[in-house]
């Protein structure tokens, strides 16, 4: 290849090498790609760009959207805290419930002995009013006059 | 585009208007009410909200004839909300002819309405038991929030307006339409299909995202169509203007106008409904035209419907194909484009 011309598969290229020895491009027609003219925003509707107005929307539009979700799913989460069916509640309504059951226990046992004390306290009289009663039908008679007949 | 709209619309709308028309007719003819239950429900109607329950049920896998009932409840419930819509908006029609308590009175209306809002759980609670805790527990939630959320847009919409408010964002508005519009209209109808579709067993959360877009889509054109108000529409015609309703529209041709305009517009807005004339309607309506508001809102609306097909693959993508799959996905471009 020759220091000063281009082979012939090299196309675009200046034939000739300028004067400072380097090989350059011919002058380019544009420098810009071809725009539809909507890159740029295109025609105006209602005072705004189009592309304006289609971005805002979607943006707005996705933020709208998102914050009804999110409040979706905090109302979700208080209805499920004030029903009683979530596994939580349920641990805290067994707690409840077992306290409350040592509770009834402990009550009835009470009950109970105080039952059986009153019982046997009334066992127990009702034996010494027996075994008075008893002694008292065990004891001689008194006759009322001594040996000779003659009146106390 | 929508070439399974048209179809599955009449076939399944016809099964669902028999199936709502069986269930209001066995109820008792108790007079004063009978006769206004079944007044809505006989004008017809898209049957939108009852198709999308039952193509979710069945692209989801379930069975036509157990997604009847349920899309029925969707439809008796809708119609119950439209009957305290209109006396809440002081609106003179509805399908075509006088709005029902225009006909018979605002307290019989109010009770007709109250009657179809407590019947509509009906079909909903004598199926739900048979398939299980689950199932039930789910349904309930969904329309617990859909109940909600639908009340907290509907106080939104007319709390603005009770107190003149002026500053209305783009925000406010679609957070609005999400909660008044989007949640009873396509996000709990696909939830409910989907939930029978699957027995309870997948997240409904899963077609939110798909259901505020293409909701949002459908609120927005119901407003160019209120705008329009073509002889086809069946409402009273720019009925929205008359009731100064917070719509795009108004947002945006506030925000654009000139100082002096914004001061005429604001007191146009201040007045009550009786006090706007059809001339002042008219001015507004110019107004709008020349701030571009029209091409505006149909402009918010395509980027939504965008939104809304890009969801639609998120939420369906994984489903075998089917009629009803092509069903929900082309129910973006027909609610964009409809007519009515």
């Amino acid at each position: 290849m020759s220091g000063s011309q281009l082979p012939d598969s090299q196309p675009g290229m200046e034939q000739e090498a300028t004067p400072d020895g380097r090989w350059q491009r011919p002058p380019l027609e544009r420098e810009v790609p071809l725009r539809s003219g909507w890159s740029d925003g295109g025609p105006h509707v209602g005072g705004r760009r189009i592309t304006d107005t289609v971005e805002d929307t979607i943006r707005t539009a996705y933020q709208v959207i998102g914050e009804n979700v999110r409040q979706g799913h905090d109302a979700a989460e208080r209805y499920s805290q004030h029903a009683p069916r979530g596994a939580a509640e349920a641990s805290r309504d067994l707690g409840t419930l077992t306290s409350r059951m040592i509770q009834l226990g402990r009550d009835m046992a009470n009950t109970y002995f105080d039952a059986m004390d009153i019982l046997l306290q009334e066992v127990d009289q009702r034996r010494g009013d027996r075994e008075r009663s008893q002694e008292r039908r065990d004891a001689p008679e008194d006759p009322g006059v001594d040996d000779a007949g003659v009146p106390r | 585009m929508t070439r399974t709209i048209q179809p599955l619309l009449e076939a399944y709308g016809a099964l669902i208007r028999e199936y709502v028309d069986g269930y209001l007719t066995s109820q008792p003819q108790a007079p004063y009410l009978h006769e206004l239950l079944a007044d809505y429900p006989s004008r017809g109607g898209k049957m939108m909200r009852p198709c999308i329950c039952m193509a979710n049920a069945r692209a989801f896998g379930g069975r036509l004839e157990d997604a009847i009932p349920f899309a029925g409840a969707v439809e008796i419930l809708h119609n119950a909300l439209l009957i305290h819509d209109d006396i809440q908006d002081e609106s003179v029609e509805r399908r075509g002819l006088p709005t029902l308590h225009a006909l018979h009175g605002v307290p019989l209306a109010i009770n007709a309405g109250d009657a179809m809002l407590l019947m509509a759980f009906g079909p909903l609670l004598d199926h739900v038991g048979s398939r299980g805790g689950t199932f039930a527990r789910r349904i309930l939630d969904v329309t617990r929030r859909m109940a909600r959320e639908t009340a907290e847009g509907q106080a939104l919409d007319i709390g603005w307006r009770q107190d003149n408010r002026h500053d209305i964002s783009t925000a406010d508005y679609l957070s609005m339409v999400l909660k008044k519009t989007a949640w009873m209209a396509t996000i709990w109808p696909a939830q409910v299909g989907m939930l029978l579709g699957t027995h309870g067993l997948v997240d409904p959360e899963s077609v939110v995202r798909f259901g505020f877009f293409l909701g949002a889509t459908f609120q927005i054109q119901d407003d160019l169509l209120n705008f329009a108000s073509e002889p086809a529409y069946g409402k009273e015609p720019r009925g929205d203007l008359f009731e100064a309703k917070r719509t795009l529209l108004l947002i945006h041709v506030r925000d654009q106008c000139h100082p002096h305009e914004r001061q005429q517009l604001d007191h146009f807005m201040n007045l009550r409904r009786e006090e706007r004339s059809a001339e002042s309607v008219a001015w507004l309506a110019d107004l709008m035209l020349s701030k571009g508001s029209v091409d505006y809102a149909r402009m918010v609306a395509e980027s939504l419907a965008g939104a809304a097909r890009h969801e639609f693959t998120r939420a369906y993508g994984h489903l075998p194909d089917s009629q009803d799959k092509d069903f929900i996905e082309d129910l973006v471009p027909w609610v964009f484009n409809r007519a009515t």
